[in-house]
Order: structure tokens, then sequence, then C-alpha cells
């Protein structure tokens, strides 16, 4: 979309996040944070709760404010506060931990819900549009079902359709397997993996460190609101540089 | 002076005259209020000083007897040069003062939908109309079939207030009739009947929509 804006060799940002700080009344949740993820790159963020991941993740397509520093995405300023219908958050798609599936809606609706009301084609398109991503997560059998019918693997594999169909340029990921029954984690990872392959900009909180090493570019962890340490995933597993992310992996892994 | 039957069902008729008064008030009140209720409850959500006149102002509709909000509409207005015709001074009276309360109980329908729904509206960019209209109202209405249901009951039941500013609606034809007579046992009964079955009916209405309404969540 705006891939000629700028005319270096190098690949293009697709979220700059610079000098970024969030409070909440007080307390500072994000804390200067610096980070920059190129388009198609895969980072996984990770760091104890309460670190601010969700906060981060969150910031960047809009569901939080922030009070100072700046966030770009492909380039393109997106102040603290969303800015209509030209705000650059728009090219995001986000899968929660609790799926948050629309309860009142067929699995098909949930899917072409917000395509709909953005105009991108007709029904029957978007129909088809739908059930063709829905069979990609392997579910599409499953189209004409309310949510409350679905196993919560099966819910956020509707999540993450759901989140597909707005054909996102950036697909965020908060803990999407933390809310799974063990037996259902692999479903949503296995589909979360496809989905990276595809060449996607994903940025991932997760703890699942299989996931990370087989499909991330980078690992960034955070801890007390900063971020502490940003690594290649075979680096950061084996030697950390810092110690609280050394006692961090002895607690996860 | 024993309770006449005869009496009482020979009054009837003259009372059923006024029913398709109450029937009409009660129908665009209950209407009315709701989508006052709603316009209401949204804007109290909405910016923070909007959210706080709006707040005032259904606090306001519900410490105020509803007899003095219908004077008011009703006697003082026209000495500011705006008269209006008592039906519409009525439906206007009723369909305000319910609205506070039913507001209230959007808010608390409102309130019980997780956090995350508008989370995923918002991640989905959907505007603030399309977020309210699809993702929160069907779901508050889900939650509030029962106490809104209720409240359309108390507005059938609120249309003899009406009688105080000359709408001809069924209480006031029976005591019309009463003080003709000077028999009051026979009227206030009938009429007391007719109103326990059509409170009867809207609680019947009501019910029959919330099991369809809660379908999509059992299913
Ligand atoms: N709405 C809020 N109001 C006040 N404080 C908040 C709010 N949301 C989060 N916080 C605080 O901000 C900090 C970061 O929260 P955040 O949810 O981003 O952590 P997290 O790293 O995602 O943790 P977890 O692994 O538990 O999900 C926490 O200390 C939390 O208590
Ligand atoms: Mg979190």
């Amino acid at each position: 979309m705006c891939s000629s804006i700028t005319d270096k060799t190098e690949v293009q940002n697709a979220v700059t996040i610079s000098e970024l700080s969030k409070f909440y009344g007080e307390f500072e949740a994000l804390k200067h944070i610096d980070l920059e993820v190129t388009q198609g790159e895969r980072v996984v963020v990770c760091g104890p709760s309460g670190s601010g991941k969700s906060t981060l993740i969150r910031c960047i397509n809009g569901l939080e404010t922030f009070q100072s520093g700046g966030l770009e995405i492909f380039g393109e300023a997106a102040g603290g506060k969303r800015n209509g219908k030209t705000d650059p958050r728009h090219k995001t798609g986000m899968v929660f931990q609790n799926f948050n599936l629309f309860p009142h809606m067929t699995v098909l609706d949930n899917c072409t819900l917000s395509p709909r009301k953005h105009k991108r084609g007709t029904r029957d398109k978007l129909d088809a549009l739908a059930l063709e991503v829905l069979d990609k997560v392997k579910i599409k059998d499953q189209a004409d079902k309310y949510p409350s019918q679905l196993s919560g693997g099966q819910q956020q594999r509707v999540a993450i359709a759901r989140a597909l169909c707005m054909e996102p340029e950036i697909l965020l990921f908060d803990e999407p397997t933390s809310a799974l029954d063990p037996e259902m984690i692999n479903e949503v990872l296995d589909v979360m993996v496809q989905v990276a392959n595809e060449g996607n900009t994903m940025i991932c909180v997760t703890h699942e460190m299989g996931f990370a090493r087989k499909v991330a570019d980078r690992v960034v962890f955070m801890d007390a609101g900063e971020i502490v340490e940003i690594a290649k995933p075979e680096d950061f597993f084996s030697t950390p540089k810092t110690d609280r992310a050394a006692e961090f992996l002895s607690q996860v892994l | 002076m024993g309770f006449d039957f005869e009496y009482a069902l020979s009054i009837v008729p003259q009372i059923l005259k006024a029913l398709p008064t109450t029937f009409l008030v009660t129908v665009l009140c209950c209407f009315c209020a709701a989508v006052l209720a709603f316009a209401m409850e949204f804007t109290r959500r909405s910016g923070r000083i909007l959210g706080y006149v709006m707040r005032f102002i259904i606090d306001a509709i519900r410490s105020t007897p509803i007899l003095a909000q219908l004077y008011f509409v009703f006697f003082v207005l026209p000495f500011y040069g705006l008269t209006l015709p008592p039906m519409v001074v009525g439906v206007l009276g009723l369909s305000v003062y319910y609205s506070g309360y039913l507001a209230e109980v959007y808010k608390a329908g409102i309130d019980a939908i997780p956090r995350g729904q508008w989370d995923a509206a918002k991640a989905l960019h959907l505007s603030r109309w399309d977020t309210i209209s699809v993702i929160i109202a069907p779901q508050m209405l889900r939650n509030i079939a029962a106490p809104m249901g209720n409240y359309f009951v108390s507005i059938l039941k609120a249309t003899p207030y009406l009688a105080v500013i000359a709408v001809p609606e069924m209480l006031g034809e029976a005591f019309d009739i009463a003080s003709d007579t000077f028999r009051y046992a026979e009227p206030i009964l009938v009429v007391g009947i007719i109103f326990l079955s059509l409170a009867l009916v809207i609680a019947q209405l009501v019910r029959l929509l919330e099991e369809r309404m809660q379908q999509s969540l059992k299913r």
C-alpha cells in the first residue's frame, strides 16, 4: 500500500516505536519503549506477568492511549489517540487471550462483520473469502455455528480467521494460547505457524517458547515496563544477556 | 349495596371505549422511552462533560414525581407559549419519565457485557455506531429483556396518571361512570381486570422474546 513511500533498498519498518511511555495514573506501565519491527518480521514478546506486554501491543493498535513518545505504522505517525478512518492503525489485526468472539453471531458473521462494515466487497464475495480463510484454519465446517458451540481451540482459530479476514498488514497476538486447555494449544499454534510462514508481519506475546524458536526472527524480553533484551531466539534461549532474562527463562522453560 | 355482576358487565363496553387510547399511549410510550433511554445511556457514556450533564438529567428525571413532570408540561409550558395536546403531553411525559429508569436498566445490561467485546470491536476498527448497534445493543437487550419488560408493564400501569391532564384513558373512564352512579366497586374492579389481562399479555410477550434471544447462547 505505502511500499513506495521510502525509496531505500532496505526493508520498510512496519512498526516504529520511539520513546513511548504509557501511564495508568501515576503508574508508568511502559517506560520509554523503543522498538522497530520490519515488514514481514515475526517478533515474540515475553516477560513476567505485569511487565507491560499486553499494554505494549494494545498501544500499537490503539486499544490503549499513550502519553508520550511516538508510534509509526508503515511510516505514518499514529498519535496517542485514535484518528478516524485514516488512522494507520487500521492496518493491524488482533487476536486476544480470551478470543472475544461475538457470541450472538455465527462464526461466518464474526469473520465477515468488519470487512462488510468497511465495504470491502459484496456479501457473497466476503462470505466466500471468509470461508476460504476458515478453511485455512481448518474450521470451515463450523461456519454456521455460534461461538459457544465450539471448543476453546476452535474459538481461537475462528478469532484468528476473523483477524485475517481484515487482511491486516500487521498481526498482533496477546497470549493466544494462555486461556486454552493444554490439549488444544497445539492446534492453535499450528495455525499460527502457518500464518507466520505466509510472510505476515507478526508481533506475538506468548510464553510458548517452542513457537518462538520455530518462527520468531527476534525475541523481545520485557520486565517492569521496559524492554530489557532483544535477541535472536537461539541466542536468547541459550545465552540470555541479562540476569533478569535468565531468571525468567529458568521459570518458564 | 352488594356487588352487582350484571351492572359490572353492562359498563364493560363503556370502559373498553378507552382501551384504544390506553393501548396507544402504552405502545407509543414503550417505544419512545426505549429509544430515548438508548440515546441517553450512550450519551452518558460518550464524553466526559456530556456524560456528566446526561447523568444529571437522568437522575433529575428519576428523582421528581411523575405527576410533577406531567403538570409541568401541561400547565407550565403553555404559560410560556407552548401548548401541546393532552395526548402528546401524556406520551411525552411518560416516555421521558420512564426513559430515566430504562437508561439505568440499559446501563446494567451494558456493564454486564465483557470489556473484551469492546476491545474486539475496536481491534476490528468498527465505528462507534457499528459497535453500539451491532455488538453492544443486541447483547444488552438479551441481558435486560426481563427488567425491560417489567418497565413496559409499569408504563401500562402508569397510563391512569394521564387522567389528570384530561386524556380519556380507562381508569378515568371508570371514575366518570362511578361518579355518575355512585357505584365504585364495579367500575374499579372491571378496570382492574382489564389492566391485569393487558399486563399478563405484555409479560408473556416479553417472555417469548427473551426465550428467542437466549437461544443463540444456548445452542
Ligand atoms: N487498566 C489498567 N489500570 C491500571 N493499571 C493497569 C491497567 N492495565 C494494566 N495495568 C498495569 O500495568 C502493568 C502492565 O500490565 P500488562 O497487562 O501490560 O502486563 P502483562 O505483561 O501483559 O502481564 P500478563 O502476563 O499478566 O498478561 C501491570 O502492572 C498492570 O497492573
Ligand atoms: Mg497480558
